[in-house]
């Protein structure tokens, strides 16, 4: 906390002031033996990681040189892993990462799928079709009529609703807020910030237009929003 | 809220006189509003109830009539909520009091949240996308069998048409994962150690500590049961050899009994050593009624060592046989 408060400038001379007293080798046992695979493995849950127990945990002493210790983890998961590394949330500081390859065309038998992902996916879609915002109870009907009830116990995801608004909140898949001013309570669902860098509107809009039988550009509102002038992708989320 | 339990308590008869002045109020404007009850509704009741001021009055009522009519306001057909904010707008010149201020602000936030509700309404007009039409097309693509009728389904008493196969969220799954650029998750090859320590070190320690007492408890009665017995076997051997001393005696009690017959065995050395040391007891106890004759003895003591061959004793007394029988041959 004490890097942040200092100016840019400052900082980086202090990084590296930081680094001329640790030798190289050091650096890059903390940085690959340790941070990746402390992440790699935090990774698991998909619940973002936290800046602070990543120093908590793992960089302890090295504070000093965090920002040389995260770019070169960042290299590394980027070089050798495939993966991309993401600062979801810079307020927070929380880290999460990201597949960098394209997927494998094609029907390929890998290991077997999750199906938390339909269960994603039917969500996620909803949302992105629906403008962006959408009322909890819309969500829970159209499970409904996937057979998926609330309140009950489902084979496949048990406790769904828990899943939903608890599991897929902390992993940053959703956002659950609770719409002010409304009687009885009522909360509503958008994009959470790993959605964001995570699914592709763009491939979502492909499977819908395979879904309904049509061309995915018909939903000209959602194509601009999938296929944006700048190629560049909507990077974490700038709505809050 | 409390918002909506204060209009409850200022108007004594909320309905009757709302539509009442509904009427009223509406019969000049547009004839959009006609019929239900309006939030401009309050307007006229002020001067019913002249003594209070008057924007509370319109401003309390106005988040009831927006819950109530929350739908109605909704419709894209009418501009009802374009008409409250203009009279909220009008009545806000005549603030004078910080609660009537702080209930217009409550009345803009109501108000947003309808309009941003209102353009979500319009966003999707275009090609307005229908969930249940959605939730449809995903049973197929799942491989919903709309002929057979899942036999669970109909007991659990879900109005459920058509079968879902085992797999259908696994089929969604694969296909939806093309969407999703989501990190493998990380194994390691071999495995590690699993994040549950507990289980495992309880049982460690169950273990220990159930040896460790196994053995506590076991120790000292091992320990008893050597001292007892060694001690008993000695004090038996010595009782036993006592017996055989005094049955030579009796058998002729005149004669002396000679020390070296009575001890050696011919047949073994260490049992000779056992019956030296058991008799050395019967000694010290001076049970020496059984007079001892043993002249060797006496000679090796002048010349103040005791180098006692067996072997010369068995030929000099000539034994040929063990006068004290082995406490195990004599069992048998």
């Amino acid at each position: 906390t004490v890097v942040e408060r200092k100016h840019p400038h400052e900082l980086t001379s202090q990084v590296q002031r930081g680094l001329e007293k640790v030798s190289p080798a050091q650096v890059d046992q903390k940085v690959t033996a340790e941070v990746v695979q402390f992440m790699l493995v935090k990774d698991q849950k998909k619940i973002p990681i936290r800046r602070a127990d990543l120093i908590k945990h793992v960089v302890k002493e090295y504070r000093n040189i965090y920002p040389e210790i995260m770019r070169r983890a960042a290299r590394t998961f980027d070089q050798v892993f495939g993966l991309k590394l993401v600062e979801i949330d810079t307020k927070n500081h929380m880290y999460i990462l990201v597949n960098r390859l394209e997927r494998a065309e094609g029907p390929v038998s890998r290991s077997p799928s999750n199906t938390k992902t339909g269960l994603l996916f039917v969500i996620l879609g909803v949302i992105f079709m629906k403008g962006g915002v959408v009322k909890e109870n819309v969500i829970w009907s159209t499970l409904k009529k996937l057979r998926v009830h609330t309140g009950e116990k489902h084979d496949e995801f048990g406790d769904v609703k828990k899943m939903v608004t608890d599991e897929f909140v902390r992993q940053r898949y959703l956002e659950y807020v609770r719409i002010p001013h409304t009687e009885p309570v009522e909360h509503e669902f958008r994009w959470g910030q790993r959605a964001d860098v995570e699914v592709s509107k763009a491939k979502m809009l492909e499977f819908m237009g395979q879904l309904y039988e049509q061309d995915p550009q018909s939903w000209s509102q959602q194509y601009r929003e999938a296929h944006p002038p700048s190629s560049s992708q909507a990077g974490p989320s700038s709505q809050r | 809220d409390s918002s909506q339990q204060r209009p409850s308590r200022s108007c004594p008869g909320p309905n009757g006189a709302r539509e009442r002045s509904t009427t009223r109020a509406c019969g000049g404007k547009s004839g959009a509003s006609t019929g239900t009850s309006s939030p401009r509704c309050s307007v006229s009741d002020r001067r019913d109830r002249q003594s209070f001021p008057v924007v509370v009055h319109v401003l309390t009522d106005c988040p009831l009539a927006f819950s109530e009519n929350r739908e109605d306001m909704l419709s894209p057909s009418n501009n009802k909520l374009t008409e409250v904010l203009e009279e909220a707008n009008k009545l806000f010149k005549d603030v004078r009091q910080a609660r009537e201020a702080a209930l217009d602000a409550q009345l803009l936030v109501v108000a947003t949240d309808l309009g941003k509700e209102k353009a979500t309404q319009m966003f999707a007009e275009g090609n307005a996308f229908n969930p249940t039409i959605f939730a449809e097309r995903l049973l197929s693509f799942m491989g919903l069998n709309r002929l057979e009728d899942g036999e669970d389904e109909q007991q659990n008493g879900h109005a459920a048409d058509g079968y879902l196969p085992q797999d259908a969220w696994h089929r969604l799954a694969r296909r939806a994962e093309s969407c999703f650029s989501t990190a493998p998750s990380f194994h390691y090859m071999i495995g590690s150690f699993h994040a549950e320590p507990p289980p495992p070190k309880q049982r460690t320690e169950r273990q220990r500590k159930t040896t460790s007492k196994e053995v506590k408890r076991m120790m000292p009665t091992q320990l008893k049961k050597m001292d007892d017995s060694h001690h008993e076997a000695t004090e038996k051997e010595v009782e036993r050899i006592l017996g055989y001393l005094k049955s030579y005696y009796q058998d002729d009690p005149s004669s002396p009994i000679s020390y070296y017959e009575f001890i050696i065995d011919p047949n073994s050395f260490s049992r000779t050593v056992e019956n030296i040391f058991h008799m050395s007891f019967l000694i010290r106890v001076s049970l020496s009624h059984c007079e001892l004759v043993c002249p060797l003895v006496a000679m090796s003591r002048s010349d103040g060592a005791v180098c006692v061959d067996r072997m010369e004793l068995i030929d000099a007394f000539e034994i040929r046989e063990a006068m004290i029988q082995t406490a195990n041959t004599q069992n048998e």
